[in-house]
């Protein structure tokens, strides 16, 4: 078996960040990122068989994205894309799986980057093709350069829908509504000041303000989507206005006309990985909920196994990209390494930077937060487990039938988290619903414990892999 | 029509929406953004055997998208229509069939030439 020094697994800003420093510090690193192009969802680069025409006409953070996985590229950091890290196993073993193989690699230290997914939130007719995460949306216009939609509604909380808003404007699409769940819309005067310092994220903030506002693009806020409608795909949204817990006023619902309905209801951290290695996880409901403890140096509970970005709380981009720096100079410390940091110099920059960082992320924390009352748009016909057809009604009789129904329960009574897709949809649906219906607050309903292959991986790979 | 639970939308929603889609919708606005992007690599794929023009680098999903398909797949009892979600390898609802392996996920696979892609119902 193949053995190295560091295996870090994401190539997002984190991923990025702790390979750069560990490098540069000494190390023999390998990086390893399932998709094509290295960058993550924040730094989404174009595949390389695409050629763009001015490189400077794209935006600020393309520009950044595309120079930090050059600094990647440039280095001695060995990188392995469109690889899924399909288990981790205890003495530091990694299960690869590439190129409908599997393969083993043994690191000495273990920095894990793996990011966030969008929370998702169910109604009638979300599973209707057509709605779709903020994040696919972007994914289709900036790495594929295709409009996902002519007419969109978006829907969710806090800032990105109106970077996603202004990415669908320009891209020659027509956005019919943007409906903010809470009560407050992001661009506000109490947020500004709470900005005050971060002058290039309001900068960014207003830029998209001031396109959408050039658009005259309609914003509600106080307003959610309750209903998809359409036969074989999305035709219209049923929105309706909420009071400030979130629950729908009788009587205020429109339905706008649309092909795509964009949800950005915040962030939930990843954490299928450092679950399967049992690190120690916290409740955190301002960093998008079940985070990966680690020390200041990023250390989880587990010696030998760091974290970096999302997974240890949602921050942002340049949270993570310290955090990554920060892991990556501790994990070289941990090798027994002198590394070249001059006298702790740089990683004292890092921490400078990473406490900046943090600052801003508090102030869109506040902003994302789901409210308890976001589960009563599920009616007893709503499919909550989207990979085995599994209604609310099938969850809430499993509910019924035990007072300390789990999750583990539910998966057991109704096949609601056995899909491929291991309940990276259902479960958050379900903790809420478990936790709505009894009233006990939603850090007593934990996660399902994670299990290997992480995602689905065929027989006929393991069996490669084991010749 | 989609009337709500009361019936009508009201005017002023109705009119914002008619005067945005007057501003810049017409069905025919491209779907393949190309204003700082150059497609010099064609491919041809069949999806269901009609054939549909792609390119290198496109993921079959955004392919899919691109020539107006948005529904990947049926699921049973039901019939319930599927596509795009996620668009990043982990909802697992993008899947279709290629050259006889089922379950691959579209937004994370790209397109080769002669590629078969079936949609499925299960």
């Amino acid at each position: 078996m193949r053995e190295v020094e560091i295996a870090i697994v994401g190539g997002g800003p984190a991923g990025l960040g702790a390979a750069l420093e560990a490098s540069a510090a000494g190390a023999e690193v390998l990086l390893i990122d399932e998709y094509p192009t290295l960058g993550g969802h924040y730094y989404k680069q174009v595949p390389e068989a695409f050629r763009l025409k001015k490189l400077h006409a794209e935006s600020d953070e393309y520009l950044e994205g595309v120079e930090l996985v050059n600094q990647v590229k440039a280095s001695r950091v060995e990188v392995l894309s469109s690889t899924l890290v399909w288990s981790l196993f205890q003495g530091g073993i990694l299960g690869l799986h590439r190129g409908n193989r599997t393969e083993e690699v043994k690191a000495k230290q273990l920095i894990l980057a793996p990011g966030a997914q969008e929370a998702p939130v169910a109604f009638p007719g979300w599973t209707l093709p057509g709605v779709m995460m903020g994040g696919a949306a972007q994914a289709l216009m900036v790495t594929q350069r295709v409009l996902p939609g002519r007419r969109a509604v978006l829907a969710g909380v806090g800032p990105l829908q109106l970077k996603v808003a202004s990415q669908i404007l320009d891209a020659g699409g027509a956005v019919l509504d943007i409906l903010e769940a809470s009560s407050t819309p992001p661009v506000s005067m109490e947020n500004a000041l709470r900005s005050f310092g971060h002058w290039a994220k309001m900068r960014q903030g207003m830029k998209y303000w001031l396109a959408l506002k050039k658009a005259r693009t309609p914003y509600h806020h106080s307003h959610v989507p309750v209903r998809a409608l359409g036969k074989d795909h999305l035709e219209a949204v049923v929105v309706a206005e909420v009071d400030a817990d979130w629950r729908v006023v009788s009587g205020t619902e429109r339905t706008i006309e649309a092909d795509l309905l964009c949800l950005s209801y915040g962030f939930v951290p990843a954490s299928q990985l450092t679950r399967l290695l049992g690190c120690r996880l916290d409740y955190a409901a301002r960093s998008g909920g079940w985070v990966t403890w680690h020390d200041p140096d990023q250390q989880t509970s587990v010696p030998g196994v760091f974290v970096a970005g999302e997974v240890g709380g949602i921050g942002g981009a340049d949270v993570a990209i310290e955090e990554g720096r920060i892991a990556g100079i501790a994990a070289v410390r941990a090798l027994g390494k002198a590394g070249t940091d001059g006298g702790g110099k740089r990683e004292a920059q890092c921490r400078k930077r990473l406490s900046h960082a943090r600052e801003f992320a508090d102030v869109t924390a506040g902003m994302m937060q789901l409210k308890p009352a976001i589960s009563d748009l599920v009616t007893p016909e709503t499919i909550l487990c989207r990979c085995e057809n599994v209604t609310a009604k099938q969850v809430i009789a499993a509910l019924d039938r035990d007072d300390d129904c789990t999750l583990r329960g539910v998966k057991i009574h109704t096949r609601a988290g056995m899909g491929p897709c291991q309940g990276r949809m259902c479960s958050h649906l379900i903790a809420r619903l478990v936790a709505r219906r009894t009233g006990k607050p939603i850090d007593t309903v934990p996660l399902d414990t994670a299990q290997a292959p992480v995602k689905p991986v065929t027989l006929r790979a393991l069996v490669a892999g084991a010749k | 029509m989609w009337g709500g639970r009361n019936g009508t939308a009201r005017p002023t929603w109705a009119a914002k929406g008619k005067r945005i889609l007057d501003m810049a919708m017409t069905p025919e606005t491209p779907l393949r953004l190309d204003s700082n992007l150059d497609r010099d690599r064609p491919v041809q794929i069949t999806v269901d055997g009609e054939p549909i023009q792609a390119y290198e680098g496109e993921s079959i999903a955004a392919a899919l998208m691109a020539a107006g398909r948005r529904t990947f797949r049926h699921l049973e009892p039901g019939g319930h229509p599927r596509g795009i979600f996620c668009g990043m390898g982990i909802c697992y609802d993008c899947l279709v069939m290629v050259a006889g392996q089922d379950h691959v996920r579209a937004c994370m696979t790209l397109v080769q030439p002669g590629m078969q892609v079936t949609t499925l119902r299960e």
